[in-house]
């Protein structure tokens, strides 16, 4: 499984072929069938794993415990994840294959309970920004447009040559757009 | 000469279609000839590789999407043509979920100079639909409008493409979409009454 991550890593879910895995960890073609089905399911298992690590990494923002600051720290981590692993966020969220939900049985799983205790924690924390709205539609703007930064960040859309919105410097506009976005996100009405 | 042109003209229509259903990994320059009815040495002579046709059909998808936008911002004050422009956005990316990927997507990476360089068509397209955008948003964000105007385009399209890529789903645990259209119009409307306060 750690080999196949690193495969997608650094050349992306097309670059994974079951014999390249095969000799990665050392073993016979056809012992890795007896492990594995087939490629797709190589692949759903590192998209497990893929969640995995970038949960891990907004779980950590999201302990800062001023709630500004975890928001913004947990977006910049969102981009970081991507714009480190762009081939596996690619396999995450612009691939055609199962959701997550679909991969861990959510919430019946490990994995599922955990989300949802983080998603528990995650309401109370920003108990005084969410009141009077839904919390479905407070978060899911926030991650509307750090995925879609991260996406935009990836696809090599933010970039001097751009003909209305020139990026002369990426990582000062991630920071920028970030901190303005989770400004007009939590200001009160 | 106008043969080619319009040869050219239908190759690139075939494309889109092709793209649309098959998506860009699915187009290859052999069914694209069939489809436009010549040899596959015929198609060489009028694109250097698939990359080339596919170019093409991002040039259109691009034209297609900013028309959709502009159209759509011109309707009502500002923040009515703001809503107006992302259900535009979110529409055309479900419309064509595959031109979406290709027009937005990782896989040509770098949007080539010669889609969106303000001097090509989809260009000074999206120059136009900007300098609308300013016109009506000026007043509230001025000297940052081009920062307005990207965290914009970065909501919108995170929103089209979890959209697309069925993210949005009732198991989500910090997320939970029951039901996905109200779930669009809301965040839509949530965003646009924060940038209108």
């Amino acid at each position: 499984m750690r080999a196949a991550y690193e495969l997608v890593t650094s050349s992306g879910a097309e670059g994974v072929t079951m014999r390249g895995l095969a000799d990665r960890v050392g073993m016979s073609t056809t012992a890795l069938y007896q492990h594995f089905e087939s490629k797709l399911d190589v692949l759903a298992e590192v998209r497990i794993l893929g969640y995995e690590a970038l949960n891990e990494s907004l779980d950590e923002a999201f302990t800062v415990s001023d709630p500004r600051r975890a928001m913004l720290d947990a977006c910049l981590r969102y981009v970081r994840f991507a714009r480190d692993n762009p081939f596996l966020y690619d396999l995450l969220f612009e691939s055609d294959v199962q959701r997550y939900d679909e991969l861990t049985g959510e919430p019946e799983s490990e994995v599922g309970r955990h989300r949802f205790e983080m998603g528990q924690k995650l309401a109370q924390k920003f108990a005084a920004f969410i009141e009077g709205r839904d919390p479905t539609i407070f978060f899911g703007q926030w991650w509307c447009f750090c995925h879609g930064l991260a996406s935009l960040t990836i696809a090599g859309q933010l970039r001097s040559t751009h003909a209305v919105m020139p990026v002369h410097d990426v990582d000062a506009f991630i920071k920028d757009a970030s901190r303005a976005f989770v400004d007009g996100l939590l200001a009160r009405a | 000469m106008r043969n080619d042109a319009d040869l050219r003209t239908r190759t690139i229509q075939a494309a889109y279609e092709l793209v649309a259903t098959l998506g860009a990994e699915g187009l290859t320059m052999r069914t694209l000839a069939r489809e436009v009815g010549v040899s596959t040495t015929a198609l060489y002579q009028h694109f250097a590789s698939k990359l080339d046709v596919l170019h093409e059909v991002r040039t259109l998808g691009s034209k297609d999407i900013i028309e959709r936008l502009e159209q759509a911002f011109a309707s009502g004050d500002a923040c009515e043509g703001m809503l107006a422009a992302n259900r535009a956005y979110i529409s055309f990316a479900r419309d064509n979920p595959r031109i979406f990927t290709l027009v937005f997507g990782t896989m040509l990476h770098h949007w080539d100079e010669k889609v969106v360089g303000s001097h090509h068509p989809a260009g000074q397209r999206l120059v136009r639909f900007a300098a609308e955008m300013e016109a009506k948003f000026g007043h509230l964000y001025g000297p940052d409008f081009l920062g307005f105007f990207a965290r914009w385009w970065c909501f919108i399209h995170g929103l089209a493409s979890l959209v697309v890529g069925a993210h949005l789903r009732p198991g989500h645990p910090i997320v939970p979409v029951h039901d996905l259209e109200a779930f669009i119009e809301g965040v839509s409307q949530a965003y646009v009454r924060q940038v209108c306060r």
